[in-house]
């Protein structure tokens, strides 16, 4: 009867002291094994629609399919397509967006460190390009927080050619000011593909 | 090749049902093994005389937590792509009083039912049509209830984001609480088993 309880003894303390070195383990590496969770790092639809704008040198690279990139694109992206994408042909800072930011997921997933820190990817991609900056619904009346922000994205919307909705709620803003150097990537949404829900 | 499969795109919505359906075999299947199929073990839990209940969701609810986090950790899984149902406060402790009184009540929770019925057990058939009616009707008069079935709106929020704490400490602490759960509950079963 002893042995016994000596032996679960030593199994407690076993597992316990396996969960702490995992807890250890979780602590020390935030990002996860090799950087797996490494967030990369964001550029805004503003900044980059100032840097389009101001005829700023940078390499803007579309990851959709030709046909998407014909139907839409942003002004002096270069098509690329994910799948033909060639990492070793990457050199110096490149700016990727994809449709939905999966197709920019998967890449970041797949590049090695030394390019993580050359890239750059515009949060919310093609999506946010259309409904932040072409097509945003903005604040109006005496709430807005900001008022040279929302002066500044109504310029910048109509230099691109868009037009903007205006509704009485300031939280519209918000998405503006988020601090992309601690964001992590935007939810995904689905368009009309399944909705999963719990039971 | 990352998951979650489906919302990574490497599966399509047909495949995903394929999974789904293994999945929710499995998972009634285990439930009947495990005797959850049974109205008088479910609700022997709410009388503190077997906490077979207790144990079983906790011991899944650990281990998918476990899963889920280390499989992010080596990056095999992006947690943060897993759809989470969002939090309306209000309508959801509503919600949980009624499940909670259902389960009392009938004896099953929708998943059991389900399990029971599969048995040719009477009582697990009248839940689930019960169950089924419940549904007709809450969607009958959604319109009418629409402003408290999207009160107290949290969005997606989870424990880590509301306390504030690292991931890895939150899974440590919730694994605590579950093993002096699993420790109360055998203390419980042993009080209350005989009476």
């Amino acid at each position: 009867m002893r042995e016994s309880s000596t032996k679960n003894d030593k199994l407690v303390l076993a597992s316990l002291s396996f969960v702490l070195a995992g807890l250890a383990l979780a602590i020390a590496s935030p990002n996860g094994l090799n950087g797996a969770n490494r967030q990369p790092n964001f550029m805004g639809v503003i900044e980059l629609a100032e840097k389009i704008k101001n005829r700023e040198n940078l390499l803007l690279i579309d990851l959709r399919d030709a046909q998407k990139f014909e139907e839409m694109r942003i002004p002096t992206a270069k098509n690329i397509p994910f799948d033909s994408l060639d990492l070793g042909e990457l050199k110096g800072t490149t700016i990727f967006y994809s449709g939905d930011d999966l197709l920019s997921r998967k890449l970041w997933d797949s590049l090695p460190d030394s390019l993580r820190d050359q890239t750059i990817i515009l949060y919310g991609g093609m999506r946010d390009w259309y409904d932040r900056m072409l097509y945003p619904t903005l604040p109006f009346g005496d709430q807005v927080s900001d008022s040279s922000l929302l002066k500044h994205l109504h310029e910048l919307c109509e230099f691109y050619g868009g037009f903007a909705d205006f509704e009485p709620d300031s939280s519209l803003l918000n998405y503006y000011q988020l601090d992309l150097s601690t964001a992590k990537w935007p939810k995904i949404r689905m368009g009309n593909k399944l909705m999963r829900k719990g039971c | 090749m990352n998951g979650p499969f489906y919302d990574y795109g490497w599966i399509g919505e047909e495949a995903s049902l394929i999974f789904a359906l293994v999945i929710g075999v499995a998972f009634g299947f285990f439930l009947e093994r495990a005797g959850l199929g049974s109205a008088k073990k479910l609700s022997a839990q709410f009388y503190l005389k077997d906490m077979t209940v207790f144990k079983m969701m906790f011991t899944a609810i650990i281990t998918a937590m476990i899963g889920v986090f280390w499989l992010n950790w080596i990056g095999v899984l992006h947690a943060d792509m897993i759809y989470l149902t969002p939090t309306y406060i209000w309508p959801q402790i509503v919600g949980g009083l009624v499940f909670g009184a259902g389960f009392i009540i009938g004896g099953y929770c929708p998943g059991t039912s389900c399990v029971a019925s599969s048995t040719g057990s009477l009582d697990g058939i009248v839940n689930v049509i019960g169950l089924l009616s419940g549904i007709l009707l809450f969607g009958e008069v959604y319109p009418w209830i629409e402003p408290f079935y999207t009160a107290g709106s949290m969005g997606e929020a989870t424990f880590p984001a509301i306390l504030g704490l690292p991931e890895g400490i939150v899974v440590f602490m919730l694994l605590i609480i579950a093993l002096i759960g699993f420790k109360v509950s055998e203390q419980l079963e042993g009080r209350y088993a005989g009476k």
